[in-house]
């Protein structure tokens, strides 16, 4: 089992992002370190979906004339692509979210803020 | 190719006229605009609805005559024509019955946005009920997340905003749990054509030392798209989401935004994974579980509660644990009546978050059971919405809840045994814990209060008067004319595989 993880080192780093950046979205109080949390995790998911898409000794998916050449399917690229603009957009309403926090409650700990509007009810 | 074949993808391009109308055009174009709009897509899905029921058959719209799998192309057939048409009807009505408390809880220059966000909610509706791509469902999943955030957000007060924040932290790792499913069966089938990838997972499964495989994708897509639609153990974002929101915004996202999510889960189970591999991970075991449990632990939670939105919120998680229940169980008699269930559930939701502002607006914005005491008599017209909708929740004859309720009495009988009397035995409790806290608030709602101040019979706007009137119009149609739906529903269960 080592040695299929050693072999397939590159699936193993971007699950461990994947895992990195989903406790952070999920546990960390902090609301900017949640985002970069999102970001971390998104990119784990690329490097798996980008790292399985290369296929050695194959080239990229233009056409060169006269060479026996085989080219590797452009799809994962495009689906990489996809999710970058994805990713790109929720880190966009969640900067959003988190300014309109930190103008109304002047924190970015999100525990604190419960415990306010808990204090408020209260 | 017939006109017909294009209606679906019209419908889709027409939503985003839709969205990109409503972001520019002042406050009363943008409401006309929306509901030209919502009423066309309507009409053009009833005219496909009808094309496909009358031709028995499914059809097949592949984007710049690129067939799958190297295009991206969607299929509609009975189901899900008939299930988009009744959504939008629901959303439609939704926002009716929720516009006169948009100018109280939005920013006059930003209710605008309101509807593009409701059109763009209708654009992936709609994409999500037709696709035929996995990618493209995810794609659509995430748009689903940003308008709704959105939707949540624009109420602009400290709890709705805390409230949003919560529902995206929540709706994120649920997408980020699908989106590397999707990288994983990407990798090991080599297809992101739903149909195409449903006999490679079938070889994998023949293939013993690929069966862990198997099981990781169902369970990373099934628990990424439960996060997202409310199973058992995750719902915990759902008292404070739809408990602080617009009530527009709480009866769109109880009702289609979950149900599109509900739909991608019904096509990853029986078009991508297939059933019977499905069952082999033994993930539908997890889903039965799960169901129940979130059928049980959701009353209880809503009985506890004091306000009636969270109540009405709680409800929503154990009446999506029948759903889960009937996916977990699996029998076509169980597709049927998770299918009933949803269009039950989809009408009678908004019915009673629009109702049950009506009557906190009639007993000056209180929230509290106490102050709700004898509000049925302040405004008649929600008093007896509520009241359908209580009574179609806990299954009552004459409204909608009654026939999925025996529909999933009568599929507890195809399995064996001891799933037999789990399943009943779960119904019951249900029912019991669903009628204590619903027909209590009824009473309350009821009970006449001997206050010589009160008695302002309200006059409701009309286009509340409308939705409300529909809404119960459609418990009541579910249920007289529900042999048609079910055969309806049966013959595009037959076409969804």
């Amino acid at each position: 089992m080592l040695r299929a993880l050693m072999d397939n080192y590159i699936e193993v780093v971007a699950i461990l992002l994947f895992a990195i950046g989903f406790s952070l979205l999920l546990f960390h109080p902090n609301l900017i370190k949640k985002i970069i949390g999102l970001n971390i995790m998104d990119s784990g998911v690329y490097l798996f979906l980008a790292s399985m898409g290369y296929i050695q000794g194959k080239i990229a998916a233009i056409i060169q004339e006269g060479k026996d050449v085989t080219y590797i399917n452009p799809i994962p690229a495009g689906l990489v692509l996809t999710g970058i603009v994805v990713s790109v957009s929720v880190t966009a309403i969640m900067l959003a979210l988190t300014v309109r926090l930190y103008k109304r409650y002047h924190t970015l700990n999100l525990d604190k803020i419960y415990m306010e509007l808990r204090k408020r009810e209260d | 190719m017939n006109t017909v074949m294009y209606l679906p993808m019209i419908t889709i391009l027409i939503s985003f006229l839709g969205v990109i109308i409503c972001a520019v055009a002042n406050r009363k174009v943008a409401f006309i605009a929306f509901v030209i709009d919502n009423i066309s897509v309507i009409v053009l899905t009833i005219i496909s609805f009808l094309y496909c029921y009358n031709n028995n058959m499914f059809y097949r719209y592949s984007m710049g005559a690129y067939s799958a799998p190297f295009g991206n192309e969607i299929r509609f057939g009975v189901l899900e024509t008939f299930i988009c048409a009744c959504l939008l009807i629901v959303t439609l009505l939704s926002v009716l019955g929720g516009k006169k408390y948009l100018t109280r809880d939005i920013e006059e220059k930003k209710i605008h946005y309101y509807y593009a966000l409701v059109c763009l909610i209708q654009v992936a509706f709609v994409a999500l009920s037709y696709t035929n791509d996995i990618f493209t469902g995810y794609v659509f999943l995430e748009i689903t997340a940003m308008a709704s955030t959105a939707l949540l957000m624009i109420k602009n007060t400290g709890r709705s905003t805390l409230a949003a924040v919560r529902y995206m932290i929540f709706n994120l790792l649920g997408s980020s749990l699908f989106l590397i499913g999707v990288v994983i069966l990407y990798d090991a089938t080599g297809y992101l054509s739903m149909e195409y990838i449903l006999p490679k997972i079938t070889q994998m499964v023949q293939d013993q030392t690929k069966m862990p495989l198997v099981t990781i994708i169902s369970i990373l897509l099934i628990v990424g798209l439960g996060i997202k639609a409310g199973l058992f153990p995750f719902h915990q974002w759902m008292p404070d989401t739809y408990g602080n929101a617009t009530t527009a915004s709480q009866s769109i996202l109880s009702s289609v935004v979950s149900k599109g999510y509900l739909i991608l889960i019904i096509k990853v189970i029986y078009r991508t994974i297939g059933f019977e591999n499905f069952e082999q991970t033994h993930m539908n075991d997890v889903l039965f579980i799960l169901g129940i449990l979130g059928m049980i632990l959701g009353s209880i939670s809503a009985i506890r509660q004091e306000y009636i939105n969270r109540m009405i919120a709680l409800s929503s998680v154990a009446q999506i644990g029948y759903i889960y229940m009937g996916l977990g169980l699996g029998t076509e008699l169980a597709l049927l009546a998770v299918v009933y269930h949803m269009l039950c559930h989809a009408f009678t939701k908004p019915l009673l978050f629009t109702s049950a502002e009506g009557l906190i607006e009639s007993s000056n914005y209180e929230k509290g059971f106490k102050q709700l005491k004898g509000s049925g008599f302040n405004d008649i017209l929600s008093g007896v919405g509520f009241l359908t909708g209580a009574l179609s929740m806990v299954g009552f004859p004459f409204v909608s809840g009654f026939i999925s309720k025996y529909l999933f009495a009568k599929c507890a009988f195809d399995v064996d045994v001891l799933r037999t009397v789990v399943v009943l035995c779960a119904l019951i409790i249900s029912t019991l814990l669903n009628a204590v806290y619903y027909i209590h608030t009824v009473v309350t709602i009821f009970t006449p209060v001997d206050n010589s101040q009160k008695i302002v019979i309200k006059k409701n706007d009309i286009l509340y008067a409308i939705a409300v009137v529909f809404l119960i119009a459609c418990n009541v149609i579910l249920f007289f004319f529900s042999s048609f739906i079910i055969e309806i529903i049966e013959n595009g269960i037959k076409m969804l595989v």
